[in-house]
C-alpha cells in the first residue's frame, strides 16, 4: 500500500522514533509502514490517523 | 541506563535489562533472576544425577549440568520475571509492530518446514533398515525447527 506518511511525518517535524514511541510500536514498524512493506492493523491506521488529524484515505492508498 | 523514555510519573525509570516489581517497590530484574537461575540449575544438576547422568563421578557430572544450566536458565528468570514496561525501548503494543509480523511468518513456515521434515523422515525410517533412536529423532527435529526459524525470521527481518 502506498502512503504518504514520511511527508505527513516530515510535516509535523517528527523523527520516527518519536512517531513509533506516540504510536506505541518499535522504529522499525515505522520504517516499514513508509517504505510500503508493512501494512498495518487497522487499529494501528487509525491510530496513525488520529495523531496526524486526518483520514486514514488520506495517508494510505491501494495498490493500482 | 536510567533514562525515562517518557514513563508517566511514578513508574520506574527504564533500563536496559529492566526491573521487577514486587508491590509498589522495584528491584532490577537481574537480583532475584541471577539466584532463581541459580536454584533452577541446582535442581536440574539434581535431576540429571537422579537419572543416573555420570554414575561413576556424580558431583562432577551434577557440577558440570549446573554449569551449563546456569546461564539458559538464568535467562528464562529473567523473562518471566522482567516488567516489560520497565525495558527500554520495549513498545507498549508488540502486536502490532512489524517483528510480530516477521514471528509469525516465521514460525507458520517453520511449521511447514517440520511437517514436511517429520514426513520425509518417517517415509525414509520406514523404507529403509535405517534405525534412528527416539531422543536422537526428537532432538534433529527440535534443532530443524530452530534452525528453520531463526533463518526465515532474519530473512524477514532483512526485507523489512
Amino acid at each position: 500500500m502506498e502512503n504518504l506518511l514520511p511527508e505527513l511525518r516530515k510535516e509535523h517535524g517528527w523523527s520516527q522514533q518519536k512517531l513509533a514511541d506516540a504510536l506505541g510500536v518499535s522504529r522499525q514498524t515505522v520504517i516499514s509502514i513508509e517504505k510500503g512493506r508493512f501494512d498495518p492493523s487497522l487499529p494501528l491506521a487509525f491510530r496513525l490517523a488520529s495523531l496526524f488529524g486526518c483520514t486514514i484515505e488520506d495517508i494510505f492508498t491501494p495498490d493500482a | 541506563m536510567t533514562e525515562n523514555n517518557g514513563h508517566t510519573k511514578g513508574n520506574p525509570a527504564r533500563t536496559s535489562w529492566g526491573r521487577v516489581r514486587f508491590g509498589a517497590r522495584t528491584v532490577p530484574a537481574m537480583v532475584p533472576a541471577i539466584p532463581a537461575g541459580g536454584l533452577l540449575a541446582v535442581l536440574a544438576a539434581a535431576a540429571a544425577t537422579l537419572a543416573g547422568f555420570s554414575p561413576q563421578r556424580p558431583l562432577l557430572g551434577a557440577g558440570v549440568v549446573a554449569a551449563l544450566m546456569m546461564l539458559p536458565l538464568t535467562a528464562l528468570a529473567w523473562a518471566f520475571l522482567v516488567d516489560r514496561d520497565s525495558l527500554k525501548g520495549a513498545a507498549a503494543r508488540p502486536e502490532e509492530s512489524v517483528e510480530s509480523r516477521w514471528y509469525d511468518a516465521s514460525a507458520a513456515g517453520a511449521f511447514h518446514d517440520l511437517l514436511t521434515l517429520a514426513g520425509l523422515g518417517t517415509a525414509v525410517l520406514f523404507l529403509t533398515p535405517l534405525d534412528i533412536d527416539g531422543p536422537v529423532a526428537l532432538l534433529a527435529v527440535l534443532v530443524a525447527g530452530m534452525l528453520s526459524m531463526g533463518v526465515r525470521y532474519t530473512v524477514n527481518r532483512r526485507r523489512g
